[in-house]
């Protein structure tokens, strides 16, 4: 099938995604001395500021409040960030597509590993903030690999819809901002799902980013993710992978005209 | 064995406009069957039934007016545009002189370049690395290569693109009007260096507006003409035609 085959061209074309994902780092922090442990820096002063203001509004112990905080934070810059960018990465990488011939996945996956790479920057303050309020994350915290798997290959293709739609029609990438904003006040990013009353407890289960932030979330604060969550993460991630791949196909030789 | 082989190869642009690309548009056209008739978008048609076949030791020109369809033409050479209509089979790996900086970073110094420069042509990282020496020797920058290349001078970072793109042996090159780099010294190496690798190459296809060159390089001429073939077949008979056509435009 064509998607597929794009997808596959893309991983083996794995060298250039590399280079594009991490020069473009490179070239944010050029020049600078802390260079990219700034993202650390910044990550960690928002977290920080945030537990303590939110604990202090809803008296809730920081202990409990911070490490909530420090994980879904995180993880919502990382779903967030590849996907506000993934609205213009086939306009910003057009100079390249239109010189030599390439699979748009590669584009795709640059994307998605510059920003795993800047979620690896600010993992240290996830350590800290498990560490310093000694939170019972143990062998739990394991099941947060497999949730992660699934945050990935979610990005994967919702990154690419989004920018093959954000291509088209380009008042789509104005939207795009618009539903990453809805999204994150619907989402338990800044409060704790326990927050919403039960008879409205469907609106949580309907939310695919509230499904895939629980399934990478909760294991570090060791609890288990419930089997909902799990259920709403697999099926949006992997069936929508599925559903994705004939639109992918059936854009992909149309992508370049639309640039 | 390379390939070029195109069968009724058609590209056509839809060009949008504001109107026609908004989402509320393309779905009221679908809806409503009287909107459809506001539907204006505009289609360029860039190549129209272009039918040919390359193989090892062709070397096309490509020759005709601006908008004629040559960029367009390199772009289905190169695997960017894949037709609308018709097959174009490609077969052999395919480096494009277009944009001979590509992948490049002003950041990065010279060497890091050299790198990532190759690896945006196909090469690996080991094959990268065994390459850069020779590509250092080559662009004749000596120490500037430890630099970043937003220092370099215009003419230094072209010398730098032109040493790593002619560093590699490609089967198929699509060139858009010939490269060249440097100063007095360096430009008759850089004219050997790219006579050779255009010599060894399997498969040339170069669009220029300079008949000399297209004399010198090419055995096989396409006139293109508004996207359509005017004329195809050796040097000799298509590049009088042409320049007789491009006096004849010239005298009125």
């Amino acid at each position: 099938m064509l998607g597929t085959a794009d997808l596959l061209q893309g991983i083996d074309n794995w060298r250039l995604s590399h280079l594009m994902g991490l020069g473009e780092i490179r070239r944010r922090y050029a020049r600078s001395r802390i260079g990219q442990f700034w993202l650390t820096i910044s990550t960690g002063i928002v977290v920080t500021t945030l537990g303590l203001v939110w604990s202090t509004l809803w008296k809730m112990p920081i202990a409990d409040l911070l490490p909530f905080v420090a994980i879904s934070l995180i993880v919502w810059t990382l779903i967030t960030g590849t996907l506000a960018e993934a609205a213009t990465v086939f306009v910003s990488a057009g100079p390249m597509f239109l010189n030599q011939g390439m699979s748009f996945s590669t584009a795709i996956y640059a994307l998605v590993y510059r920003h795993l790479l800047i979620f690896l920057h600010n993992v240290p303050i996830i350590v800290i903030a498990i560490l310093l309020f000694s939170v019972p994350a143990g062998g739990i915290s394991l099941v947060a690999i497999p949730g992660f798997g699934l945050l990935v290959l979610a990005a994967v293709w919702t990154s690419y819809l989004v920018a093959i739609a954000c291509v088209r029609f380009r008042d789509l990438t104005q939207v795009v901002q618009s539903v990453l904003m809805i999204a994150f006040l619907i989402t338990p990013v800044l409060w704790k799902p326990d927050q919403i009353p039960p008879d409205k407890y469907y609106l949580l289960a309907l939310n695919p980013f509230a499904a895939l932030l629980a399934v990478v979330r909760d294991p570090l604060l060791g609890q288990l993710p419930t089997v909902d969550d799990w259920i709403s993460a697999t099926v949006f991630s992997i069936g929508g992978f599925v559903a994705a791949l004939p639109i992918i196909g059936y854009c992909q030789r149309r992508v370049i005209y639309w640039i | 064995m390379a390939r070029v082989a195109f069968h009724d190869v058609t590209v056509a642009f839809p060009i949008f406009t504001p109107h026609t690309r908004s989402i509320k548009t393309a779905v009221l056209t679908r809806l409503g069957g009287s909107l459809a008739a506001h539907n204006d978008t505009v289609v360029v048609q860039a190549l129209l039934n272009i039918s040919l076949d390359l193989v090892d030791g062709d070397r096309l020109g490509l020759v005709g007016s601006n908008g004629a369809g040559k960029t367009t033409f390199l772009r289905v050479v190169s695997g960017v545009y894949q037709p609308l209509a018709g097959e174009a089979v490609i077969e052999g790996r395919v480096s494009s002189f277009t944009d001979i900086g590509l992948g490049m970073d002003p950041e990065a110094t010279g060497w890091q370049n050299i790198i990532f420069r190759c690896v945006f042509m196909g090469l690996t990282f080991a094959e990268a690395r065994a390459l850069a020496p020779s590509i250092g020797e080559f662009c004749e920058l000596g120490g500037y290569l430890d630099l970043p290349v937003r220092t370099y001078s215009t003419g230094m970072f072209v010398r730098l693109a032109f040493a790593i793109s002619t560093a590699v042996s490609p089967d198929i090159v699509v060139m858009d009007e010939m490269i060249g780099a440097g100063d007095q010294n360096f430009i008759q190496k850089a004219q050997k260096r790219i006579g050779e690798l255009l010599g060894r190459t399997r498969i040339l296809v170069l669009a220029s507006h300079s008949m000399p060159i297209i004399r010198n390089f090419c055995n096989k001429v396409l006139w293109l003409e508004q996207g359509r073939v005017k004329m195809l077949g050796l040097v000799d008979d298509v590049l009088p035609a042409y320049e007789e056509a491009g006096k004849l435009s010239g005298s009125l």
